[in-house]
């Protein structure tokens, strides 16, 4: 699928789901529905206008588009393209796609493994596989362990979420975590 | 027009400003000052100074790290700003004292390396790297960072200096005028940010929609919810389901994680020599001080504008500083009034930038946006309220702004050739430290993973508005602005029903903004037909 096309097709469901939400309002009460429906009707018309231009082929949509200023960037989006242009199309496909899973995989692991364990495998698998070397992955793998256990867990009490992967197998990973922060509380001094 | 009546023209404005400031001043100089005071007593407090120094040693390695940007760290440090139950103050004094040195920093990797350290640090490149290329480095340096400092100090400064005149203007205004200018801002980003203007409105829009989902706080309808118990929010911007650090970090943050995979390899491509000759550089920024201070004043003024920036203040004070120096046929060669000037204007920009923030709640650009939202999650409102009952915080910006920039280049001159290394840290070490702060800092929020759900959703979401030229900072603004804009708007409807629309205040706005709207588009056909005019001659 062409570019154009996927942009189309984004364009599309913006409208779609900016439609739904003000159809979804009728439902409501004045009170809840009043901003639903002065600020959702005018957007409908803008986002149906932006699908028109772009069926028509002048959306003018670029990687630089909206945030670029001239001569400038925002949030690094002109870095972004000046160096997507010296990159091979398939490189660059294979890369995002790549990354994209890294980002997943690491939500995925928080959801099955908690985030002590999940965030420190996810680092340790992806400094592995990027070729980092042994003696790095496992200091920066143990960093980041350490300052979720020791830092936002023992200090801050952030509360976390067990695993689903552990409950499922009936074990408590929160509760050796527990047991590391209160035996370190113990060895520190008062 | 010759120099003379320029000179006397500026002159005439000058002491106009200054009568008008002063007549203005003399009812509230007593407040002023208390809150200067106060505002300076409570940056300088333990723990907000620690803080502050916090946020600027981020800030420091941040505004160094092309492809890392301030308003991105930004994002991804707001969650623990409020995991560690920080005062405003507090808050503020990591928040923004990060933020305030980045531009700072990253004129250091533009000059070095040819390469922005931070967006609105790109023009520096122009004049600076190739000194730096002569052997000129430190001497290029050294006049960007104490301009920068000079440029911050004026940014800070102007935001005093308008206190007394944006105080009676926004004392006048009541809610229907309040939530046009929640609408004017969405459409002033939307529309001026340069690209589509019907996609920045729409953008605008559906962030004003997503900040609708959660419970209604006058019918306790749920919307959008889908049955969801996390949907239905709590705390915060009252009732607001999508909560505005998950969404800000995952619509910034992750975008840019991407992209710094797909560019791969080290972060500055380049070896670094010894840098020597700072303090001719320093000498050099003494010498065009007016040149600083009138640069300083297009950054502030830009800064003002919604929608621009420093990424725009920065060429504009470029293409000024070259023209006032008279070397324009020299641009490109190393030229230091093209250091010093963007230097000084993208610092500037920042002040400028808090100065509608505050005053209106329209920030000037995404930095001032994402600010906007720490300030209603800590239960500041930006107008009335803003200031009269918190004056003081509004100092303690100002102090943070001067504090910060004086701290930073302090420390940049100490250990320059040290911090410079930092560039070469690579790329593939960053992303999974970087993934660490995105999903710790959304998950802190509420402590669920429908956080990290929201986070990635909103990723997902910015990355394709990145890909399809779609704007992020309208979107953000809609959503930080969306549930402030429902209140007004019931009350106003409650109080005048449709007739509110019909107040001066309500049309004077409702004017800017249609001018908003087609400014760009009038401006593009103007260009077209001077354009069409120069190829006809």
């Amino acid at each position: 699928m062409t570019f154009s096309r996927l942009s189309v097709l984004f364009t599309l469901c913006l409208l779609l789901l900016v439609a739904w939400a003000v159809w979804e309002a009728w439902q409501w009460p004045l009170e809840a529905r009043l901003t639903a429906w002065m600020i959702g009707i005018p957007t409908v018309l803008l986002v149906a206008a932006v699908l028109i231009q772009e069926l028509r082929g002048r959306g003018g949509s670029s990687t630089q588009g909206q945030e670029g200023n001239p001569g400038g960037q925002i949030l690094g989006v002109t870095l972004m393209t000046e160096a997507r242009q010296s990159l091979d199309p398939g490189k660059e496909r294979r890369r995002t796609t790549n990354i994209i899973g890294w980002i997943g995989g690491f939500a995925l692991a928080i959801l099955l493994l908690g985030f002590h364990v999940g965030i420190s495998l996810g680092t340790l698998l992806y400094l592995k596989l990027a070729g980092e070397r042994w003696p790095i992955t496992l200091a920066v793998s143990l960093a980041v362990w350490g300052s979720i256990a020791l830092f936002f867990d023992c200090t801050m009490h952030i509360f976390f979420m067990e695993g689903k992967l552990f409950v499922w197998l009936g074990l408590k990973s929160n509760q050796f975590h527990s047991e590391v922060c209160r035996y370190l509380a113990v060895l520190l001094p008062k | 027009m010759s120099d003379s009546l320029r000179r006397v023209l500026v002159w005439f404005a000058v002491v106009g400003f200054v009568g008008l400031w002063l007549f203005l001043a003399k009812d509230i100089a007593g407040n002023i000052g208390r809150a200067s005071v106060s505002g300076l007593i409570q940056v300088f407090s333990w723990p907000a100074f620690g803080y502050l120094l916090v946020g600027n040693a981020i800030g420091f390695v941040v505004g160094l790290l092309p492809g890392l940007g301030g308003p991105v760290t930004m994002a991804l440090m707001l969650g623990f700003a409020f995991q560690f139950k920080m005062s405003a103050v507090e808050a503020f004094s990591f928040l923004l004292g990060m933020m305030a040195v980045t531009a700072t920093t990253g004129d250091i990797t533009s000059i070095l390396f040819g390469i922005p350290g931070e967006g609105s640090t790109a023009s520096t490149i122009v004049e600076g790297h190739p000194m730096a290329k002569k052997g000129e480095a430190g001497r290029a340096l050294g006049a960007s960072l104490l301009s920068s400092l000079m440029g911050a100090v004026i940014g800070a400064g102007s935001i005093a200096l308008a206190i007394p005149i944006i105080t009676p203007l926004v004392l006048a205004l009541g809610t229907p005028e309040f939530f046009m200018l929640t609408v004017a801002g969405v459409t002033f980003v939307g529309a001026l940010s340069g690209g589509s203007v019907l996609k920045g409105l729409a953008a605008g829009g559906l962030g004003f929609l997503l900040s609708l989902v959660g419970l209604d706080l006058q019918t306790a309808t749920e919307r959008y919810t889908f049955g969801s118990l996390y949907l239905w929010g709590g705390g915060e911007t009252g009732g607001a389901g999508i909560g505005l650090v998950p969404a800000t970090v995952g619509l910034f943050a992750i975008p840019e994680i991407i992209d710094l995979s797909v560019k791969g390899g080290s972060i500055a491509q380049a070896q670094m020599g010894k840098l020597g000759g700072v303090f001719q550089g320093v000498k050099d920024a003494l010498q065009h001080w007016w040149l600083v201070v009138r640069c300083s004043a297009i950054g502030t003024y830009i800064g003002i504008i919604p929608g621009m920036g420093g990424p725009v203040s920065q060429w504009v004070s470029y293409a000024y500083a070259m023209q006032a120096s008279g070397k324009q046929d020299q641009a490109g060669t190393g030229v230091i009034e093209g250091v010093v000037g963007p230097g000084a204007a993208n610092n500037s920009t920042l002040g400028g930038a808090l100065i509608p923030t505050l005053a209106f709640g329209i920030p000037g650009n995404v930095t001032t946006a994402i600010l906007l939202g720490a300030f209603l999650v800590l239960g500041l409102v930006p107008g009335t309220s803003m200031l009269t009952e918190h004056l003081d915080v509004i100092f303690s910006l100002v102090w943070i702004l001067i504090v910060s920039n004086v701290i930073t280049v302090t420390v940049c001159f100490l250990f320059l050739n040290q911090l410079a290394r930092l560039t070469e840290i690579r790329g593939s070490l960053l992303i999974p430290l970087l993934l660490f702060f995105i999903y710790l800092g959304s998950y802190t929020h509420t402590n669920s993973f429908g956080d990290i759900l929201v986070t990635f959703s909103f990723g997902a979401l910015g990355w394709l508005m990145v890909v399809f030229g779609w704007s992020r900072p309208a979107l953000l603004l809609g959503l930080v602005l969306g549930r402030l804009a429902d209140n007004y708007l019931w009350i106003s409807y409650s109080r005048y029903e449709f007739g509110f629309l019909e107040r001066p205040g309500v049309l004077i706005i409702l004017v800017l903004i249609l001018g908003s709207v087609l400014y760009p588009e009038v401006s593009k056909r103007w260009r077209r037909r001077s354009l069409g005019k120069g190829v006809e001659k």
